[in-house]
Protein backbone atom coordinates (compact mmCIF):
# COMPACT_ATOMS: atom_id res chain seq x y z
CA UNK A 1 0.00 0.00 0.00
CA UNK A 2 1.52 3.17 -0.93
CA UNK A 3 1.86 6.64 1.46
CA UNK A 4 -0.43 8.33 -0.55
CA UNK A 5 -3.43 5.71 -0.05
CA UNK A 6 -2.65 4.56 3.51
CA UNK A 7 -3.23 7.82 4.16
CA UNK A 8 -6.50 8.79 2.31
CA UNK A 9 -7.64 5.93 3.69
CA UNK A 10 -6.80 6.69 7.08
CA UNK A 11 -8.93 9.87 6.43
CA UNK A 12 -11.70 8.46 4.88
CA UNK A 13 -11.77 6.43 8.63
CA UNK A 14 -11.22 9.03 10.62
CA UNK A 15 -13.76 11.22 9.07
CA UNK A 16 -16.31 8.62 8.77
CA UNK A 17 -15.48 8.27 12.66
CA UNK A 18 -16.03 11.78 13.35
CA UNK A 19 -19.59 12.13 11.86
CA UNK A 20 -20.57 8.82 14.20
CA UNK A 21 -19.61 11.05 16.82
CA UNK A 22 -20.96 13.94 15.47
CA UNK A 23 -24.22 12.35 14.87
CA UNK A 24 -24.45 11.14 18.52
CA UNK A 25 -23.97 14.76 19.93
CA UNK A 26 -25.53 16.99 17.40
CA UNK A 27 -28.93 17.31 19.29
CA UNK A 28 -27.93 18.42 22.94
CA UNK A 29 -24.39 19.98 21.84
CA UNK A 30 -24.60 21.71 18.41
CA UNK A 31 -22.23 24.33 18.61
CA UNK A 32 -19.36 21.57 19.16
CA UNK A 33 -20.76 18.83 16.83
CA UNK A 34 -22.06 21.18 14.09
CA UNK A 35 -18.62 22.29 12.63
CA UNK A 36 -17.09 18.79 13.22
CA UNK A 37 -19.98 17.18 10.82
CA UNK A 38 -19.24 19.43 8.32
CA UNK A 39 -15.52 19.51 8.82
CA UNK A 40 -15.55 15.78 8.38
CA UNK A 41 -17.22 16.00 5.57
CA UNK A 42 -14.81 18.33 3.93
CA UNK A 43 -12.35 15.72 5.12
CA UNK A 44 -14.15 12.62 3.49
CA UNK A 45 -14.51 14.69 0.41
CA UNK A 46 -11.05 15.19 0.07
CA UNK A 47 -10.97 18.50 -1.10
CA UNK A 48 -9.46 20.12 1.39
CA UNK A 49 -7.62 17.56 3.54
CA UNK A 50 -5.06 19.50 5.41
CA UNK A 51 -7.22 22.86 6.40
CA UNK A 52 -10.34 20.13 7.31
CA UNK A 53 -7.80 18.06 9.34
CA UNK A 54 -6.56 21.11 11.41
CA UNK A 55 -9.98 22.10 11.87
CA UNK A 56 -11.45 19.07 13.15
CA UNK A 57 -7.95 18.91 15.72
CA UNK A 58 -8.71 22.66 16.62
CA UNK A 59 -12.30 21.42 17.05
CA UNK A 60 -11.29 18.42 19.16
CA UNK A 61 -9.14 20.55 21.21
CA UNK A 62 -11.64 22.26 22.19
CA UNK A 63 -13.88 18.78 23.00
CA UNK A 64 -11.26 18.35 25.24
CA UNK A 65 -11.03 21.71 27.12
CA UNK A 66 -15.22 21.24 27.55
CA UNK A 67 -15.33 17.99 28.71
CA UNK A 68 -12.25 18.44 30.95
CA UNK A 69 -10.90 15.39 29.14
CA UNK A 70 -11.51 12.57 26.67
CA UNK A 71 -15.45 12.68 26.37
CA UNK A 72 -15.01 8.90 25.32
CA UNK A 73 -11.97 7.82 27.20
CA UNK A 74 -9.17 6.10 24.75
CA UNK A 75 -11.34 5.99 21.64
CA UNK A 76 -11.92 10.03 21.52
CA UNK A 77 -7.73 10.07 22.49
CA UNK A 78 -6.91 8.00 19.29
CA UNK A 79 -9.34 10.35 17.14
CA UNK A 80 -6.92 13.55 18.57
CA UNK A 81 -4.16 11.39 17.83
CA UNK A 82 -5.32 10.23 14.34
CA UNK A 83 -6.44 14.09 13.35
CA UNK A 84 -2.82 15.25 14.75
CA UNK A 85 -1.09 12.41 12.55
CA UNK A 86 -2.93 13.59 9.69
CA UNK A 87 -2.80 17.37 9.85
CA UNK A 88 1.19 16.99 10.14
CA UNK A 89 1.67 14.55 7.59
CA UNK A 90 0.02 17.69 5.50
CA UNK A 91 1.93 20.44 7.36
CA UNK A 92 5.45 18.50 6.89
CA UNK A 93 8.04 19.92 4.61
CA UNK A 94 9.32 17.08 3.22
CA UNK A 95 7.81 13.88 1.99
CA UNK A 96 9.89 12.71 4.90
CA UNK A 97 8.16 13.72 8.02
CA UNK A 98 4.55 13.63 6.66
CA UNK A 99 6.12 9.48 6.33
CA UNK A 100 7.05 10.36 10.31
CA UNK A 101 3.89 11.52 11.20
CA UNK A 102 1.75 8.27 9.75
CA UNK A 103 4.38 6.35 11.09
CA UNK A 104 4.23 7.55 14.56
CA UNK A 105 0.22 6.39 14.20
CA UNK A 106 0.83 2.93 13.47
CA UNK A 107 3.78 2.66 15.90
CA UNK A 108 1.17 3.63 18.80
CA UNK A 109 -1.35 1.35 17.39
CA UNK A 110 1.16 -1.48 17.88
CA UNK A 111 1.64 0.23 21.29
CA UNK A 112 -2.22 0.42 22.35
CA UNK A 113 -2.27 -3.25 22.05
CA UNK A 114 0.82 -4.10 23.13
CA UNK A 115 1.05 -1.87 26.60
CA UNK A 116 -2.80 -3.00 27.44
CA UNK A 117 -1.54 -6.39 27.23
CA UNK A 118 1.68 -6.42 29.34
CA UNK A 119 0.14 -4.40 31.79
CA UNK A 120 -2.58 -7.10 32.12
CA UNK A 121 0.14 -9.92 32.49
CA UNK A 122 1.16 -8.49 35.10
CA UNK A 123 -1.91 -8.15 37.20
CA UNK A 124 -2.58 -11.37 38.91
CA UNK A 125 -6.68 -10.79 38.98
CA UNK A 126 -6.00 -11.18 34.68
CA UNK A 127 -4.13 -13.91 34.79
CA UNK A 128 -6.59 -15.60 37.30
CA UNK A 129 -9.46 -14.46 35.14
CA UNK A 130 -10.67 -12.14 38.41
CA UNK A 131 -10.50 -9.32 36.42
CA UNK A 132 -12.50 -10.25 33.83
CA UNK A 133 -15.14 -11.41 35.83
CA UNK A 134 -15.42 -8.32 37.69
CA UNK A 135 -15.78 -6.33 34.45
CA UNK A 136 -18.97 -8.64 33.94
CA UNK A 137 -20.11 -8.84 37.39
CA UNK A 138 -19.38 -5.54 39.06
CA UNK A 139 -18.50 -2.61 36.09
CA UNK A 140 -20.65 -0.14 34.53
CA UNK A 141 -19.59 -1.59 31.33
CA UNK A 142 -22.08 -4.65 30.14
CA UNK A 143 -24.47 -3.46 28.12
CA UNK A 144 -27.64 -5.80 29.04
CA UNK A 145 -28.55 -7.15 32.39
CA UNK A 146 -28.30 -11.20 31.43
CA UNK A 147 -24.25 -10.16 29.77
CA UNK A 148 -23.86 -9.82 34.04
CA UNK A 149 -23.83 -13.68 34.35
CA UNK A 150 -21.17 -13.96 32.19
CA UNK A 151 -19.17 -13.36 35.22
CA UNK A 152 -20.33 -16.86 37.05
CA UNK A 153 -18.63 -18.55 33.90
CA UNK A 154 -14.88 -19.34 35.61
CA UNK A 155 -13.86 -21.21 32.76
CA UNK A 156 -14.77 -18.88 29.86
CA UNK A 157 -13.56 -15.91 31.91
CA UNK A 158 -10.38 -17.49 32.41
CA UNK A 159 -9.76 -18.71 28.86
CA UNK A 160 -10.72 -15.28 27.25
CA UNK A 161 -8.43 -13.38 29.61
CA UNK A 162 -5.57 -15.25 28.59
CA UNK A 163 -6.71 -15.19 24.61
CA UNK A 164 -6.94 -11.21 24.95
CA UNK A 165 -3.50 -11.22 27.00
CA UNK A 166 -1.49 -13.33 24.21
CA UNK A 167 -3.15 -11.34 21.39
CA UNK A 168 -2.32 -8.05 22.91
CA UNK A 169 1.40 -8.88 23.66
CA UNK A 170 1.35 -10.95 20.55
CA UNK A 171 0.39 -8.23 18.37
CA UNK A 172 3.81 -6.56 17.79
CA UNK A 173 4.68 -9.86 16.21
CA UNK A 174 2.57 -9.58 13.28
CA UNK A 175 4.66 -6.67 11.63
CA UNK A 176 6.69 -9.74 10.95
CA UNK A 177 4.79 -10.71 7.47
CA UNK A 178 1.98 -9.28 5.78
CA UNK A 179 -0.27 -12.42 6.08
CA UNK A 180 0.46 -12.47 9.39
CA UNK A 181 -0.50 -8.78 9.96
CA UNK A 182 -3.81 -9.76 7.97
CA UNK A 183 -5.21 -11.94 10.41
CA UNK A 184 -3.81 -9.91 13.36
CA UNK A 185 -6.23 -7.19 12.12
CA UNK A 186 -8.83 -9.39 11.55
CA UNK A 187 -8.90 -10.82 15.15
CA UNK A 188 -8.02 -7.13 16.16
CA UNK A 189 -11.43 -6.07 14.37
CA UNK A 190 -12.96 -8.99 16.10
CA UNK A 191 -12.02 -8.21 19.39
CA UNK A 192 -13.16 -4.09 18.88
CA UNK A 193 -16.37 -5.80 17.79
CA UNK A 194 -17.02 -7.94 20.65
CA UNK A 195 -16.21 -4.95 23.01
CA UNK A 196 -18.89 -3.04 21.22
CA UNK A 197 -21.14 -5.80 21.13
CA UNK A 198 -20.77 -6.84 25.06
CA UNK A 199 -19.66 -3.06 26.60
CA UNK A 200 -21.24 -1.08 24.39
CA UNK A 201 -17.53 0.78 22.84
CA UNK A 202 -18.67 1.25 19.71
CA UNK A 203 -16.65 4.60 19.33
CA UNK A 204 -13.39 1.91 19.86
CA UNK A 205 -14.66 0.17 16.68
CA UNK A 206 -14.65 2.33 14.13
CA UNK A 207 -11.59 4.64 15.26
CA UNK A 208 -9.10 1.76 15.82
CA UNK A 209 -10.16 0.75 12.37
CA UNK A 210 -9.99 3.88 10.68
CA UNK A 211 -6.21 3.88 11.58
CA UNK A 212 -5.20 0.11 10.28
CA UNK A 213 -4.17 1.47 6.98
CA UNK A 214 -1.14 3.30 8.97
CA UNK A 215 -0.21 -0.13 10.02
CA UNK A 216 -0.80 -1.80 6.69
CA UNK A 217 1.69 0.82 5.34
CA UNK A 218 4.12 0.96 7.73
CA UNK A 219 4.99 -2.73 7.88
CA UNK A 220 5.17 -2.68 3.73
CA UNK A 221 7.40 0.38 4.78
CA UNK A 222 9.94 -1.14 7.09
CA UNK A 223 9.53 -5.13 6.92
CA UNK A 224 9.25 -5.96 3.52
CA UNK B 1 -11.57 35.73 36.39
CA UNK B 2 -8.95 32.68 34.72
CA UNK B 3 -5.65 34.12 33.63
CA UNK B 4 -4.67 32.75 30.12
CA UNK B 5 -1.95 31.17 31.15
CA UNK B 6 -3.94 28.60 33.58
CA UNK B 7 -5.99 28.16 30.16
CA UNK B 8 -2.93 27.10 28.22
CA UNK B 9 -1.65 24.87 31.25
CA UNK B 10 -4.97 23.57 30.94
CA UNK B 11 -5.17 22.56 27.30
CA UNK B 12 -1.07 21.31 27.86
CA UNK B 13 -2.68 18.54 30.42
CA UNK B 14 -5.51 18.06 28.55
CA UNK B 15 -3.49 17.45 24.76
CA UNK B 16 -0.45 15.98 26.16
CA UNK B 17 -2.57 12.32 26.76
CA UNK B 18 -3.82 12.22 23.38
CA UNK B 19 -0.57 12.77 21.64
CA UNK B 20 1.64 10.46 24.42
CA UNK B 21 -1.62 8.07 25.34
CA UNK B 22 -0.43 5.54 28.15
CA UNK B 23 -2.61 2.56 26.72
CA UNK B 24 -3.08 1.26 29.75
CA UNK B 25 -6.99 -0.14 29.38
CA UNK B 26 -8.38 -2.14 32.30
CA UNK B 27 -4.74 -2.01 34.38
CA UNK B 28 -7.31 -2.74 37.17
CA UNK B 29 -10.72 -3.87 37.34
CA UNK B 30 -11.22 -1.84 40.89
CA UNK B 31 -14.56 -0.46 42.77
CA UNK B 32 -16.86 0.44 39.86
CA UNK B 33 -19.16 3.63 40.42
CA UNK B 34 -22.49 4.58 39.66
CA UNK B 35 -24.81 7.27 39.76
CA UNK B 36 -28.21 7.29 41.56
CA UNK B 37 -31.14 10.29 41.98
CA UNK B 38 -34.25 10.63 43.64
CA UNK B 39 -36.68 12.93 42.78
CA UNK B 40 -37.78 13.33 46.09
CA UNK B 41 -36.28 12.78 49.49
CA UNK B 42 -38.97 10.31 50.47
CA UNK B 43 -38.42 8.05 47.06
CA UNK B 44 -36.53 5.49 46.57
CA UNK B 45 -32.44 6.21 44.63
CA UNK B 46 -32.74 4.84 41.54
CA UNK B 47 -29.93 4.08 38.95
CA UNK B 48 -29.41 6.57 35.98
CA UNK B 49 -28.41 3.32 34.03
CA UNK B 50 -31.25 0.91 33.39
CA UNK B 51 -29.72 -1.93 31.94
CA UNK B 52 -32.25 -3.59 29.90
CA UNK B 53 -32.33 -7.55 30.74
CA UNK B 54 -31.04 -8.35 26.99
CA UNK B 55 -30.69 -6.89 23.91
CA UNK B 56 -31.36 -8.47 20.11
CA UNK B 57 -29.38 -8.40 17.01
CA UNK B 58 -31.10 -5.39 15.33
CA UNK B 59 -30.65 -3.15 18.59
CA UNK B 60 -26.88 -4.29 18.98
CA UNK B 61 -26.36 -3.07 15.51
CA UNK B 62 -27.85 0.09 15.91
CA UNK B 63 -25.71 0.73 19.13
CA UNK B 64 -22.75 0.15 16.90
CA UNK B 65 -23.28 3.44 14.95
CA UNK B 66 -25.68 5.65 16.84
CA UNK B 67 -25.54 5.26 20.95
CA UNK B 68 -25.65 8.47 22.56
CA UNK B 69 -27.14 7.57 26.06
CA UNK B 70 -25.04 4.71 26.26
CA UNK B 71 -21.86 6.31 25.67
CA UNK B 72 -23.03 9.21 27.73
CA UNK B 73 -23.79 7.06 31.04
CA UNK B 74 -19.73 5.61 30.47
CA UNK B 75 -19.00 9.94 30.16
CA UNK B 76 -20.68 9.99 33.81
CA UNK B 77 -19.26 6.96 34.96
CA UNK B 78 -15.81 8.50 34.05
CA UNK B 79 -16.80 12.32 35.61
CA UNK B 80 -18.11 10.13 38.60
CA UNK B 81 -14.19 8.28 38.69
CA UNK B 82 -12.63 11.01 38.74
CA UNK B 83 -15.29 12.89 41.03
CA UNK B 84 -13.42 10.30 43.80
CA UNK B 85 -9.89 11.09 43.00
CA UNK B 86 -9.49 14.74 41.67
CA UNK B 87 -13.04 16.65 42.82
CA UNK B 88 -13.18 18.93 40.24
CA UNK B 89 -16.49 21.55 40.49
CA UNK B 90 -16.54 20.93 36.29
CA UNK B 91 -17.54 17.22 37.17
CA UNK B 92 -20.29 17.97 39.33
CA UNK B 93 -21.72 20.42 37.20
CA UNK B 94 -21.44 18.37 34.35
CA UNK B 95 -23.24 15.42 36.25
CA UNK B 96 -25.80 18.02 37.47
CA UNK B 97 -26.76 19.20 34.18
CA UNK B 98 -27.23 16.31 32.55
CA UNK B 99 -29.32 14.88 34.95
CA UNK B 100 -30.94 17.94 35.24
CA UNK B 101 -32.16 17.47 31.83
CA UNK B 102 -33.29 14.16 31.73
CA UNK B 103 -35.63 14.27 34.85
CA UNK B 104 -36.69 17.70 33.93
CA UNK B 105 -38.48 16.05 30.35
CA UNK B 106 -40.08 13.80 32.80
CA UNK B 107 -41.61 16.53 34.69
CA UNK B 108 -39.86 16.26 37.88
CA UNK B 109 -38.56 19.76 39.47
CA UNK B 110 -36.24 19.23 42.08
CA UNK B 111 -34.07 16.01 42.18
CA UNK B 112 -30.76 14.66 44.54
CA UNK B 113 -28.29 12.80 43.59
CA UNK B 114 -25.44 10.60 44.66
CA UNK B 115 -22.28 8.55 43.77
CA UNK B 116 -21.41 5.30 44.93
CA UNK B 117 -19.30 2.66 44.88
CA UNK B 118 -19.05 -1.04 44.25
CA UNK B 119 -16.75 -3.65 45.24
CA UNK B 120 -15.94 -6.93 46.01
CA UNK B 121 -15.26 -7.65 49.53
CA UNK B 122 -14.88 -11.24 51.23
CA UNK B 123 -15.87 -12.78 47.80
CA UNK B 124 -19.38 -10.27 47.88
CA UNK B 125 -20.14 -7.25 46.29
CA UNK B 126 -20.70 -4.14 48.87
CA UNK B 127 -21.13 -0.40 48.06
CA UNK B 128 -20.39 2.86 49.73
CA UNK B 129 -21.50 6.45 48.86
CA UNK B 130 -18.48 8.87 48.45
CA UNK B 131 -20.66 12.12 47.33
CA UNK B 132 -24.57 13.02 47.68
CA UNK B 133 -25.95 16.00 46.70
CA UNK B 134 -27.83 18.76 48.00
CA UNK B 135 -31.67 19.23 46.36
CA UNK B 136 -31.12 20.48 43.07
CA UNK B 137 -33.91 22.26 40.88
CA UNK B 138 -34.58 20.39 37.10
CA UNK B 139 -35.29 24.04 35.88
Amino acid sequence: MSFEVALRLVEIGVSLALIQRAFEHIHNEAKLFLPQLILAMLLLSGLASGPAAWGLWALCLWQLYRFQGAYNGGADKLAMLCLTCLAVAHAAPTPFWSEMALAYLAVQLVLSYFISGWVKLGNPDWRSGAALRDVFALSAYPVAGNLRAISERQNLTLFASWAVIAFEIAFPFALASPALLTGALVIAAGFHLSNAILLGLNRFFWIWLSAFPALIWFQARMFV
Amino acid sequence: MIPWQQHVRNLYRLLMPTLFPSWRFFEQVGPSPRIEYRTNLDASWQSTSQLPDRLGPKDLLRRLFFSPAWNEHLFLISTATRLAVDPMLHDVTEIRARLARRLGQTGAETYQFRILFLSREGGKIGQFVIYESTVQLTG
